[in-house]
């Protein structure tokens, strides 16, 4: 018999807190489409993310094509795409492409579903609250990303196509001069859209942690999925706004003839505007960017490897703050992204030395993952197995970055395949592979019914192998010397032995693409086919689990007093279980909490 | 009675129930509100200073300023109304902040100075923005109408933020004193913004 008790007695509701409870939606209208509901406003996220997945998934798989078969028809829809060319992507569709893959996957893809979607969904079932701080503004903010995925997919369509420029969009390249067409100035309209719905995203998840914790929940008592989403948040309110300014200058450029980064010959006489200006502003937002997509898959990561260790996360609350030291340091390192443009001495020293820097803090979380692991009783789900190619994926990607933070090896590796293979280890692999990991681990309390595992652990297999080799090898490749976003970088001889391990990468590329069709497959089939979900599938003790799969619309019939820290498991004074719920009182373990969070 | 309409009936008790245990609680702390407005604050603050930022630096390109042939950057069109609503801002909450009635008027005389200045700058951008196409040095003016229209935006939406229900004007919003506090920051950004846009 366990020792476990519930504790009824400051487990009672207090009605200062402020929560808000919806009426039940009577219409499709109200229920699915201007909800106010966290739990749909997290759905809406995840399939307008899905949607953007595939078709900026399509154009990285063309990308590849364009460089392992250069000047062959793409094939299926190549000559649906482009009648003119025999099915062949001409260069200045490649620069599209390139540039479109990078904006897609940032903004509209793994943006909404790894924060849009689990952060709605996540924050406040996992602090005990029954929805965000303002769920008008929440609303608001979904239906800004999609109008701002509206102007950004009527891009496609205008004359002179897209965006053309690259996924940082530098200037001068940018300016109308060089290129003209509506395409670019939509683009910058879109994300400045998205840029407005993430800061109103922002806003309420930092809020909502702060004001909403459950009863007995300390900062240090929310799980690390919280800390990386609101850390997160912080990041995106600060630093999305630096990026406005920049995009809204270049627009005045563009629209209205303004000339703040244009200069030389091509700027109006008696002007003298500055390209490099905007590079900054970019990059001031640009590298906290990188952390504002990892920190909440490293978050999850850090909770998921203690669930199916069946251990406390080790050092737990050294994980949070050296994950807030990343975030705090992130801001200060991004003069290392614009090595090449001439900075002074002092300056290149001393943004590789706050670069370096960060992988202290980083080298903290790893080792805490190893050392959740070390010894656990590993339980190899789906989930399990994508959260261990995360850490895999960032593990390799960090120790690449260093490369990078060094100015004496940044300036040779700078703008070739190397970086390319980096960042995507880094933001693309390990942030993937943490989304997918959320998403089979989740998916139970988003849909209530559970996945495939079998089908899940293929999936894992078809994205985990191809994602490395692709990423390895696109570092391997420039190393030895190939740069990035040239159309056919074989027509120079030395890089024509690449050849063949391109076409290896197209291989690989193919299979990931077949991983994810099966993985949205598997979240299909699993959604009308699978089995019901329990309330707590995977025997965790986080509040989410302690309700209904899926939730109700007001989360918690009442709201719960936190006594245990997230991650309670194996502990030898409970004998008939390995896991301790946050909310499940037991002397000699539990704090005891008889105040709720200061309120009004 | 079928179990659909069972568990229709059970889960809206429990709707109500949780709803009657809230009825003194149903809108947002003013607390919660400064912390929304805060942050919001904090974002405006962030996009300001590094427009500001880069005005500075693109001036410093100019060996004078203001440059050859250039519009004299006018005083009473950026700083002045900038100022008038940080004033009455500022003088509505001290002067008013014991009594509610006239807290809400003096927000409805910033709000309204500022709905009026807004309108200016449409105004001014209107015609400004066709001179701008043969005019090169009507960057500044351009800019910072776009930016000055952009903040009264948010500048609206920090007070929803904040709790103003601008729909029903016979309720006194309970976070007054967030919006009296919003009203203030955002005024105070900027005038900031336009003294070291336009003065300095």
């Amino acid at each position: 018999m366990s020792a476990t008790t519930t504790h009824d007695s400051i487990n009672e509701f207090d009605p200062r807190l402020e929560q808000h409870v919806h009426a039940r939606p009577k219409s499709f209208w109200s229920r699915y489409l201007i909800s106010y509901d966290h739990k749909v406003i997290a759905k809406q996220f995840l399939i307008f993310g899905v949607f953007w997945t595939f078709v900026g998934i399509i154009m990285s798989l063309m990308i590849r094509w364009a460089q392992s078969f250069p000047g062959q028809a793409f094939p299926i829809i190549g000559n649906l795409l482009y009648p003119a060319s025999d099915g062949v992507i001409p260069p200045d569709a490649y620069t599209t492409l390139f540039t479109m893959h990078g904006t897609i996957m940032i903004f509209f893809s793994i943006t909404p579903i790894l924060i849009g979607c689990f952060g709605n969904f996540l924050i406040p079932l996992m602090i005990g609250a029954r929805d965000m701080l303002f769920p008008w503004l929440n609303m608001a903010s979904f239906w800004l990303t999609f109008v701002g995925g509206l102007v950004m997919f009527a891009s496609f369509f205008v004359p002179m196509g897209p965006s053309a420029v690259g996924w940082t969009s530098y200037p001068p390249l940018a300016s109308a001069p060089w290129t003209p067409g509506l395409g670019h100035t939509l683009w910058l309209i879109s994300l400045y859209i998205i840029g407005t719905a993430s800061i109103l995203g922002a806003i309420n998840y930092v809020a909502t942690v702060i004001r909403l914790r459950a009863p007995g929940m300390g900062y240090f008592d929310m799980p690390l999925s919280i800390w990386g989403l609101w850390l997160t948040a912080i990041l995106n309110a600060l630093f999305l706004p630096v990026l406005a300014s920049g995009l809204l200058l270049l627009l005045l450029d563009r629209v209205f003839g303004t000339q703040f980064f244009l200069a030389g010959a091509i700027a109006q006489q008696g002007t003298m505007g500055d390209p490099i200006l905007y590079q900054h502003l970019f990059w001031i937002f640009g590298h906290p960017e990188v952390y504002i997509i990892i920190l909440p898959a490293w978050g999850m990561i850090s909770d998921l490897l203690s669930f199916f260790s069946r251990k406390p996360a080790f050092n737990a609350r050294w994980t949070a703050i050296s994950m807030s030291a990343v975030a705090v340091l992130s801001t200060v390192v991004y003069g290392h992204h614009m090595f090449t443009t001439n900075m002074a001495p002092l300056l290149t020293s001393a943004f590789t030395t706050l670069t370096m820097m960060i992988s202290i803090p980083s080298g903290i979380f790893f080792l805490n993952w190893l050392g959740t692991m070390w010894r656990g009783q590993i339980q190899l789900t789906t989930a399990m197995w994508f959260s261990i190619g995360a850490v895999f994926t960032f593990g390799l990607g960090g120790l690449t970055g260093l490369h990078l933070a060094a100015v004496s090896t940044n300036l040779m590796l700078h703008n070739t395949y190397f970086v390319v293979g980096h960042f995507h280890l880094t933001m693309a692999s390990a942030a993937l592979l943490g989304t997918l990991a959320a998403t089979y681990f989740w998916f139970p309390k988003l849909f209530g019914k559970m996945m495939s595992e079998r089908i899940g652990k293929i999936h894992f297999w078809m994205t985990f192998i191809p994602l490395v080799f692709i990423f390895v090898a696109l570092m391997v490749l420039g190393y030895k010397g190939m740069p990035r976003r040239y159309y056919n970088p074989y027509e120079y001889d030395f890089m024509k032995s690449l050849l063949g391990a391109s076409r290896y990468i197209w291989i690989a590329a193919v299979i990931a693409f077949l991983g994810l069709c099966l993985g949205v497959f598997n979240m299909i089939y699993s959604y009308f086919f699978g089995k019901k979900a329990s309330n707590n599938p995977w025997n965790v003790g986080t509040l989410e689990w302690t309700i209904s799969s899926p939730p109700p619309v007001h989360n918690f019939d009442k709201i719960p007093t936190v006594v245990n820290g997230p991650h309670e498991f194996s502990n030898p004074l409970v004998t008939d279980k390995d896991w301790i719920s946050q909310t499940e009182y037991i002397e000699g373990v539990s704090k005891k909490v008889g105040a709720v969070p200061e309120s009004n | 009675m079928n179990n659909a309409v069972m568990k229709k009936n059970l889960f809206n008790q429990a709707i109500d129930k949780t709803k009657k245990e809230q009825e003194t609680t149903d809108s947002i702390s003013k607390f919660s509100a400064e912390i929304g407005v805060f942050i919001l604050i904090a974002a405006l603050i962030m996009f300001f200073a590094s427009l500001a930022l880069t005005f500075l630096i693109y001036r410093e390109r100019f060996p004078t300023w203001p440059p050859p042939q250039s519009p004299v950057m006018d005083y009473l069109t950026y700083c002045v109304p900038a100022l008038l609503g940080l004033i009455a801002t500022v003088f509505g909450y001290f002067f008013n902040k014991n009594n509610q009635k006239l807290l809400w008027n003096s927000l409805l005389i910033t709000n309204s100075i500022n709905i009026i200045y807004s309108l200016f700058l449409l105004t001014s951008i209107a015609t400004n923005s066709s001179l701008f196409q043969t005019s090169i040095m009507h960057t500044f003016y351009f800019a910072m109408n776009g930016a000055a229209i952009m903040a009264l935006a948010i500048l609206f939406l920090v007070q929803f933020l904040a709790g103003i229900k601008f729909k029903r004007f016979n309720k006194w919003p309970k976070n007054i004193f967030s919006c009296i506090w919003a009203q203030y920051l955002v005024s105070l950004v900027l005038f900031f913004y336009f003294l070291i846009i336009v003065v300095i």
